[in-house]
């Protein structure tokens, strides 16, 4: 089973990722809420694959994909962005980021990427 | 590898200063934004952690110490404002910077990247980069990193690096990590690197550093020394051979000796105060409220074991002084008291003892909230309680399972802080005294020994057998005859001073049966009813926690000094008997548990329906 970690300050947000994900029979081994504990736990457990919220409390997902790339962390990561965020997808594409994904979004959207990533 | 070991200690005793210090240095910070003096010396300090660790090659540390660092650098120069936030996140960073240098030791992991990133992202923001230039940029904000993370550096840093200095290796980051920038020149921190060859000149400190066991075991020693000098001495003195001032030399050198290594144990209470900067910053912060701590008495000396065993029960007394005394901000000004609380930690000599006192100036403890918890709790009946004088029930405050607070927070309040400060002092044989005046705040002392090894105790006999207890807990040794004894229920009373007081006859006590069913038979009659009309009795009279019990024993000695031996495995979970002694004499003496006793006589009392077990064999 693919393991995934979460990363989302919404709890509202992190459900529905994770009731989708979790149905699709994905291994949700984390969550976080804050940069800080998403960087620690997935530099612990190194999932197969994140998904990433960009605007967090302590900073933004580029931060965190920028520091997991410095200790050439392996897992693929799926950005997911608000609408009109294209200069930050960029960036996030151009750090490392491997695919991302507009809010608003269907569960079967998060699926197809998802699925593709882990192919 | 022993130089080794030896540097890694040294980094580690000084690691952990930097980080205490770094903790004070926040608090004051936190509470006066401008002081500039705070700014530069964690400034210096941070800059010698990040220089000791790159040298250690504990890079962890000195990445985090150097964040720390850079981001004082841009305090310093006024392009980082301080704010509430800010506060937290450092006193989280130097809390993980805490865990790394015990990590050090104990090489449990860490996870410190996501503290890291975080610092990085403050730094950022200081720097007034946007987040997309400064990460598109592939380089953190801070320009001298690059030096201390080494097998991580990408080539094209590393290209940058050779030009900066072509000899760079991973030994001398610690130099190079110096401030290369704009930045104004800040003193250089002496580090003992094996490059700088034309500096010969080396230094000794005048401190050495020691491992407590390892003066545990001397301890022990001279323990043993001061018994066999006890015998030596008693020996010469039915013996005509000796000649009386050779063993005066000896009795003198070994006192000399025990004091000696005592000493040795002291450490300064400073030790243990100084880390309530940041426990009372924290809890404040918990709880809403302004605080002021007061230190005073810091350079009173104390064993460092009794300290160590304390610690824990003077956190629960500050948290309880903040979250329970000290009064919202609103009550205070209606009350007309200064808005910011106080709470202050003395330490003082008193006698044989070391007081250390933990006061408020809230708004004191009110002894009829705690005469009516007394109450429902079902501690005492109604009508005892409304008996009580108040400096007495305030007491009950230690009972195990007492809690007065009308809301739980996170802080206190779950209602077990109390009895482990009751329990912690009786394990080290001190004693704790509550004062309070209401509105004007509550002062609680420990009364601890300032050594631990050390016991001055009153000898007795008890059938043939000898026995200490301490003197902390006598009272005073009074003469009873049987007539002044009366039955009461299943126990014996007596009056002393006009109080009355139980009496139980030791003997009694050391029946199989009394650590069963003490109330169920008639065991603590058992000898009254044995003894002659005119027999004189001797009665020790011990007191703890306001409660007073006669002893009674076959026969008193005198008072003496002892050194009190834990008991060994598998006697070591023996009721009553805190530990042995050997007398001058060759005998063995047992020293009593006094908190033991007391605590099995009147727990007993209450809990007829099952046997409970004595606490300290839980």
């Amino acid at each position: 089973m693919k393991k995934i970690i979460v990363v989302d300050d919404s709890l509202y947000m992190r459900t529905i990722i994770k009731d989708a994900l979790t149905s699709a029979n994905f291994d949700i081994i984390g969550e976080a809420g804050t940069g800080e504990d998403a960087i620690d736990l997935i530099l612990d457990l190194n999932p197969d694959l994140i998904t990433l919220d960009n605007i967090l409390p302590d900073m933004l997902g580029l931060d965190i994909i920028k520091a997991l790339k410095d200790e050439e962390c392996t897992s693929k990561i799926l950005m997911i962005s608000a609408v009109g965020q294209q200069s930050v997808i960029n960036t996030g594409l151009s750090l490392g980021a491997d695919a991302y994904i507009v809010k608003p979004f269907t569960p079967e959207q998060l699926l197809s990427e998802v699925d593709k990533l882990l192919a | 590898m022993a130089k080794e070991e030896e540097y890694k200690n040294l980094f580690l005793a000084e690691a952990l200063e930097h980080y205490e210090e770094l903790n004070q240095f926040f608090v004051q910070l936190e509470k006066d934004h401008a002081d500039k003096e705070a700014v530069n010396a964690i400034f210096r300090i941070t800059h010698t952690l990040k220089a000791n660790a790159a040298a250690m090659g504990f890079t962890a540390i000195s990445e985090t110490a150097h964040l720390l660092e850079d981001i004082f650098g841009e305090i310093r120069q006024d392009k980082l404002a301080l704010s509430v936030k800010i506060f937290d996140d450092l006193f989280r960073a130097n809390d993980k910077l805490g865990e790394l240098i015990e990590a050090v030791k104990t090489g449990e992991k860490v996870r410190f990247r996501g503290m890291q990133a975080k610092l990085k992202v403050i730094l950022r923001d200081a720097k007034g980069i946007t987040p997309e230039e400064s990460v598109l940029a592939g380089k953190t904000p801070t320009p001298q990193k690059e030096n201390v993370e080494q097998a991580k550096s990408t080539p094209e840093k590393k290209v940058e690096k050779t030009e900066e200095s072509p000899e760079s290796s991973a030994k001398d980051s610690a130099q190079k990590t110096a401030p290369k920038t704009e930045e104004p020149p800040i003193k250089q921190v002496p580090i003992q690197s094996p490059k700088k060859k034309s500096q010969s000149k080396i230094t000794f400190s005048d401190v050495v550093q020691v491992p407590v066991e390892k003066l545990d075991n001397l301890l022990n020693l001279v323990g043993e020394l001061a018994i066999e000098k006890d015998k030596l001495i008693t020996q010469s003195q039915f013996s005509e051979l000796a000649d009386e001032a050779d063993y005066a030399a000896l009795y003198r050198i070994t006192s000399d000796l025990q004091y000696s290594v005592m000493g040795v144990r002291l450490v300064q209470v400073s030790v243990l105060f100084n880390k309530f900067h940041r426990i009372v910053r924290d809890i404040s912060v918990q709880e809403g409220k302004k605080i002021n701590l007061e230190l005073k008495g810091t350079d009173v000396e104390i064993d460092r074991n009794i300290l160590q065993i304390i610690s824990d029960s003077l956190i629960h007394l500050v948290r309880n002084a903040v979250s329970h005394g000290i009064e919202p901000e609103t009550e205070r000004q209606q009350n007309g008291k200064p808005t910011i609380g106080t709470v202050t930690l003395l330490a003082r000599n008193d006698k044989d003892n070391v007081v250390i006192e933990v006061s408020d100036d809230g708004r004191g403890i009110v002894a009829q909230k705690i005469r009516q918890k007394v109450i429902e709790k079902g501690l005492l009946t109604k009508q005892l309680a409304t008996q009580t004088p108040d400096d007495e029930i305030i007491n009950y405050i230690f009972e195990p399972g007492f809690s007065s607070a009308d809301k739980v927070t996170a802080v206190s309040g779950r209602g077990v802080g109390m009895d482990v400060v009751k329990r912690a002092t009786d394990s080290v044989g001190g004693k704790i005294q509550v004062s309070t005046q209401q509105g004007k705040g509550s002062t609680i002392g420990l009364y601890l020994p300032a050594s631990m090894a050390v016991k001055s105790v009153l000898l007795f006999i008890s059938e043939n057998t000898e026995y200490a207890i301490p003197l902390g807990f006598t009272e005073a040794v009074i003469n009873l005859k049987k007539a002044n004894i009366h039955k009461v229920g299943k126990g014996l009373a007596a009056t002393y001073l006009e109080q009355t007081i139980s009496v139980v006859w030791l003997r009694d006590l050391f029946t199989p049966d009394c650590l069963e069913n003490l109330y169920e038979s008639k065991i603590l009659h058992h000898s009254y009813d044995q003894i002659d009309e005119n027999e004189e009795l001797f009665v020790i009279v011990i007191s703890m926690h306001h409660r007073m019990v006669g002893l009674v024993v076959d026969k008193l000695l005198h008072q003496k000094e002892i050194i009190e031996k834990p008991l060994a495995k598998p006697i070591d979970k023996v009721s009553f008997i805190s530990g042995v002694t050997i007398l001058g004499n060759g005998n063995v003496c047992l020293v009593m548990d006094i908190p033991a006793v007391v605590n099995h006589l009147f727990s007993a009392g209450k809990n007829t329906h099952a046997p409970r077990k004595l606490k300290r064999l839980v």
